[in-house]
């Protein structure tokens, strides 16, 4: 379980997250959304470990975030924004290397199985031929490879053609409801959000997002 | 590809241009030698030395200066010598004069030995040098003689050794001696007269010019490896990004040290460099030197091309001024400080870079126990 407890931050003069506070637990998809600027990176990448915020706290399992953030991060799963493999690479060799660097072994069997569960083929081919709805997947299956608990993604599926917009989505519910994962992601997609999340936060002022998911069956929450 | 540690998967990958910065050094220094050898022969520099002194010492000491591999020398009369001097016929003249051993024995430094250049005189200093030195020695040794033969007269044991004797003597000594010192000594700094000073190129400092461009090509991995978009994986593996450099380094310095390996055997094969047991820690240091600067390097450039322009910028300073190439006038003399501090003058004359290795390995730890760039 995931808790966000009264969570601040500024970068210098700027203040761009006041007072957040949150739970999520186990199984669990939320989603992130807010105009560009509104905070939806700066949250994820604090919850990620890869910021600090300057006021509040952050739990995961009962683990105070600021006791143990090494401890921590082999339990979370981060997906960048900006797709982070090496685009030199195959398939195969990025999936290898990280596995190598990672906190769980796995066979390379094992790292293609997790490529083939999300619709990524083109196991031996060089990632910079690759779709940008290939490159989403394999940036989202190197995340996976310590089998976080905590996934986190920012926005996951942008930019990329909408079947792959569906294999990624189809198998983040697979992940959260068969593989018991905690989920949070950003979107600039409202149906692809209601279809998949069980609750929506909405960060910033601008009311549109909150607006455009009225009455659409999915419980919004404002946050800060 | 299971098995194998993270860090050999980019070597595997690119093990064709790595093979390929391995070997190329050395199959261009075997090649420059070679054409630079030919060449070499055609542009002897010509000198006339006249031997004007009929005594054995004379004739040795022209022996010695025909004997040096970049002369073309011309035995011919004082006077067409000098007419072939003004017209730039030749490069300088060398008159052992009548009296030369007997001023050698008696320590007259004055009339020794007269040269003659033009303002176009190019080899005129170094074979200035190279005669004096062999004179000297002549003298040093007839001094010592003198010395000898003095003692004995003191205890009236004259007849026991006579002082030519002792020359001769002193003269066979020399010479067992200098086979072996040819055998170990290289470059220009050990000190041996009989070594000629007039090598236009060194074989290893053109192996290590080429080196060092090597090795920056080598270790353009880190440049990669460190590329800003991954740094955020890095937080999330089981080693640190730096150790994982770190690793990458001691692999790297692994395959370089094998290539090293094999540039001495076929430096012993194809170039008859002399190479013995000494040269192995100079060789060594010099090599661990020039892949931790490569290494230095790369953490503070983002792009590839600049940081190879940079390593053949350093290559050429470093060669330079580490006395590899012409060390011919006294142009590197003016350089001495830099000379000194050259890791590739280290490397000639068989030391240990001890500054740069000192220098080098602090920065190495200081970027290793230093502070990241990410807080958390
Ligand atoms: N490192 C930083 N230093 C200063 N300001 C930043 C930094 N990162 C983000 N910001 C600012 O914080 C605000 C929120 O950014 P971000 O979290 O990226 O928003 P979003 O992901 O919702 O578009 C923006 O106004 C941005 O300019
Ligand atoms: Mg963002």
């Amino acid at each position: 379980m995931l808790e966000v407890n009264g969570v601040q931050k500024r970068y210098k003069r700027k203040n761009v997250l006041q007072d957040v506070s949150f739970q999520l637990k186990s199984g669990e998809i939320a989603g992130l959304v807010g105009e560009n600027g509104a905070g939806k990176s700066t949250l994820l990448q604090i919850v990620a470990t890869v910021m600090q915020p300057s006021a509040g706290e952050l739990l995961l399992d009962g683990d105070q975030y600021k006791d143990s953030y090494k401890q921590l991060r082999r339990k979370i799963g981060y997906v960048p924004q900006e797709i982070a493999v090496w685009e030199e690479y195959t398939v195969e060799e990025n999936m290898l290397f990280f596995e190598k660097l990672s906190w769980e072994r796995k066979s390379a069997e094992e790292c293609r199985q997790l490529c083939l569960d999300m619709q990524l083929t083109h196991w031996k081919e060089k990632v910079h031929s690759l779709s940008g709805g290939m490159k989403r997947k394999l940036n989202l299956a190197i995340s996976l490879l310590n089998d976080p608990v905590l996934l986190l993604l920012d926005e996951p599926t942008v930019g990329i053609d909408l079947k792959s917009k569906m294999e990624i989505s189809a198998y983040l519910r697979k992940l959260a409801k068969m593989a018991g994962k905690t989920i949070l992601y950003t979107s600039h997609d409202m149906d692809e959000i209601t279809n998949l999340c069980d609750r929506v936060y909405s960060i910033g002022e601008d009311p549109f997002y909150p607006d455009l998911l009225e009455g659409r069956g999915v419980e919004v929450v404002k946050l800060s | 590809m299971t098995g194998m540690p993270a860090q050999l998967i980019r070597m595997r990958k690119e093990w064709k241009s790595l093979v390929c910065w391995l070997i190329l050094p050395i199959l261009l220094t075997v090649a420059v030698s070679k054409v630079f050898g030919v060449w070499q022969e055609e542009t002897k520099v010509p000198i006339a030395v006249i031997v004007e002194d009929d005594s054995q010492m004379a004739r040795q000491l022209a022996n010695e200066i025909a004997a040096i591999d970049l002369l073309e020398v011309r035995y011919i009369g004082l006077d067409e010598a000098l007419h072939k001097l003004q017209q730039h016929e030749l490069d300088s003249v060398f008159l052992l004069r009548d009296g030369y051993e007997t001023a050698v024995l008696s320590n007259d430094r004055n009339w020794l030995i007269r040269g003659y250049s033009s303002n176009r005189s190019f080899a005129y200093q170094a074979v200035a040098e190279t005669v004096m030195s062999i004179a000297q020695q002549d003298m040093s040794r007839s001094k010592a003689a003198s010395v000898i033969q003095q003692l004995y007269k003191e205890y009236g044991m004259e007849d026991v050794w006579n002082y030519d004797a002792i020359i001769q003597r002193s003269m066979e000594r020399q010479e067992n001696e200098s086979l072996l010192q040819t055998h170990f000594t290289y470059g220009r700094q050990s000190s041996t007269s009989e070594e000629t000073p007039m090598r236009l190129l060194n074989n290893r400092g053109v192996w290590a010019f080429f080196t060092i461009i090597s090795a920056f090509f080598l270790f353009d991995w880190m440049i990669k490896e460190s590329r800003p978009a991954m740094q955020i994986r890095w937080l999330y593996t089981s080693i640190s990004f730096k150790r994982h450099a770190l690793r990458m380094f001691v692999f790297y310095t692994a395959l370089t040290i094998l290539s090293d390996v094999l540039s001495i055997f076929v430096f012993t094969f194809f170039l008859s460099e002399p190479v013995t047991s000494s040269l192995l820690l100079p060789l060594l240091t010099f090599r661990t030197t020039l892949n931790l600067l490569a290494f230095l390097l790369a953490i503070v450039f983002r792009q590839v091309l600049p940081y190879t322009m940079t390593g053949i910028a350093i290559a050429l300073f470093l060669t330079v001024t580490g006395g590899a190439v012409i060390p011919l006038d006294g142009l590197t003399r003016k350089w001495e400080w830099v000379e000194a501090i050259s890791p590739v003058q280290s490397l000639l004359s068989m030391t240990v870079p001890v500054v740069w290795m000192i220098g080098l390995i602090a920065t190495l730890a200081v970027w290793f126990y230093g502070r990241g760039r990410r807080v958390a």
